[in-house]
C-alpha cells in the first residue's frame, strides 16, 4: 500500500517534470495513471457516459493549456480532479438540456454478468446512485468502483478522512433506502 | 432482523455486481488527439506572465488602495464640515455669553473665541505653542477679573 502510494507520487514528480520540460508525452502518462480514475469521477459527477467522456476530453485539454500551473501545483492528483470538477461544472452551466438526456444516456455501469436480470439490476443501481447527493455518491463510487481508501477518497475530494468515512455511512444508508423504494416501485 | 453490518455487507455485493465504465481505446484516441493537438497550438506559455501578472495585480491594488484612502478622506471632511467653527459660530456662540457677561468682559471672551477656533488652521508647533501660552493669559485674566453676573445682580 505504502509503497504503491510512493509509487504513485515519484510518477506525479515525473509527470511535473514533463511538464515543467514542455514535454507533451506527459498527457500520455496523466492518461495511464489518472484517466480511470477521472472518467469515474466525472461520471459520478455528470451522471452520463457521453457528459463524463466529454468532460474527460476538455479536462485533457485544460490540462495541456495550462501545463505550466499544472506542472507548478503542490499535489498534482488533487489539481487534477479539481480541474476535471471545475470542468464539468461548467458543462452542467452549458448543457440547459441535460436533464432530458440524462434518463437517455444513463449507462454509465456496467453489468458482469450478461444477462437480462442483472442488466435491470444495474439500471436500479444506477437510478439510485444518481438519486444521490453528489458528495455522497463521489465517495460510493469512489470507494466501490476505483477501491480508493477513505484517506485518498479525501485527499481527492479536498475533505478530510472523517468526513469522507461519514458521507460513506449516509451514502450508504441513502443508497439502501433509494434501492427498497425502486424494488417496491417494480413490484406494485 | 439484519444488523448494520448485514445491511453493508448485502449492499456491497449488489453494487459489486456492477463496475464503472473504463475509457476505451477510441475515447483515448480521441482525448489525447485533442490534447496534443492543443499543446501544439499553445505553444510554450510566456515567460513574462509569470511574473507580470502579479505586478499588475500589486499595482492594481495600491492604485485602489489609494482611491478608497482618498474616497474616506473626502467622506470625512465633507461630513464634517458643516460642524467646523466659524466665524459664524463665534458670532452665535458670543451672541449668547455675550448676555451673560459684563462689558468690560465681553472683549476678552470674544478674543478667546477667537483663538480656539482659529487653533487647527495653525499647523506650527511655535505657534500652537504661542497660542496656548496666549489662551493661558486670557483664562488667568478672565480668573482674576472675573465678576459672577448673579451675584452682580443681586448686590
Amino acid at each position: 500500500m505504502r509503497k504503491n502510494h510512493l509509487n504513485k507520487k515519484s510518477a506525479d514528480n515525473d509527470i511535473q517534470k514533463l511538464l515543467d520540460e514542455d514535454d507533451s508525452s506527459a498527457l500520455d502518462m496523466i492518461w495511464n495513471h489518472y484517466a480511470s480514475d477521472l472518467l469515474g469521477y466525472l461520471v459520478n459527477l455528470l451522471c452520463s457516459r457521453h457528459d463524463a467522456e466529454d468532460a474527460l476530453q476538455e479536462t485533457f485539454v485544460t490540462i495541456a493549456r495550462k501545463r505550466s500551473s499544472v506542472a507548478k501545483a503542490r499535489r498534482l492528483k488533487p489539481y487534477l480532479f479539481r480541474l476535471s470538477r471545475n470542468v464539468a461544472l461548467n458543462q452542467i452551466k452549458k448543457s440547459t438540456r441535460r436533464k432530458e438526456r440524462e434518463t437517455q444516456e444513463m449507462a454509465w455501469l456496467i453489468p458482469n454478468t450478461d444477462s437480462e436480470q442483472s442488466a435491470e439490476r444495474t439500471l436500479r443501481l444506477e437510478a439510485a446512485l444518481a438519486s444521490l447527493p453528489e458528495k455522497q455518491r463521489a465517495v460510493l463510487v469512489l470507494k466501490f468502483y476505483r477501491d480508493k481508501t477513505f484517506r485518498e477518497i479525501g485527499e481527492i475530494l479536498g475533505v478530510s478522512e472523517n468526513t469522507a468515512g461519514s458521507r460513506y455511512r449516509y451514502g450508504m444508508e441513502k443508497l439502501r433506502y433509494n434501492l427498497q423504494e425502486l424494488k417496491d416501485e417494480n413490484t406494485n | 432482523m439484519k444488523t448494520q453490518t448485514e445491511h453493508d455487507d448485502l449492499l456491497s455485493a449488489e453494487l459489486e455486481t456492477c463496475q464503472l465504465l473504463t475509457p476505451s481505446s477510441g475515447l483515448k484516441k480521441r482525448v489525447l488527439i485533442a490534447a496534443h493537438h492543443e499543446w501544439q497550438t499553445h505553444g510554450t506559455p510566456a515567460a513574462e506572465s509569470s511574473w507580470g501578472f502579479p505586478v499588475f495585480r500589486l499595482a492594481a491594488s495600491i492604485t485602489f488602495a489609494v482611491f478608497l484612502v482618498y474616497l474616506a478622506s473626502w467622506a470625512d471632511i465633507r461630513s464634517t464640515t458643516r460642524w467646523q467653527v466659524t466665524e459664524q459660530t463665534f458670532r452665535s456662540t458670543s451672541g449668547t455669553v455675550n448676555e451673560l457677561l459684563v462689558p468690560h468682559q465681553r472683549a476678552g471672551w470674544a478674543w478667546l473665541t477667537v483663538a480656539t477656533a482659529r487653533l487647527p488652521q495653525s499647523t506650527s508647533a511655535e505657534s500652537l505653542q504661542h497660542r496656548i501660552h496666549r489662551i493661558d493669559e486670557m483664562l488667568n485674566s478672565y480668573e482674576r477679573d472675573f465678576v459672577d453676573p448673579i451675584k452682580s445682580q443681586s448686590l
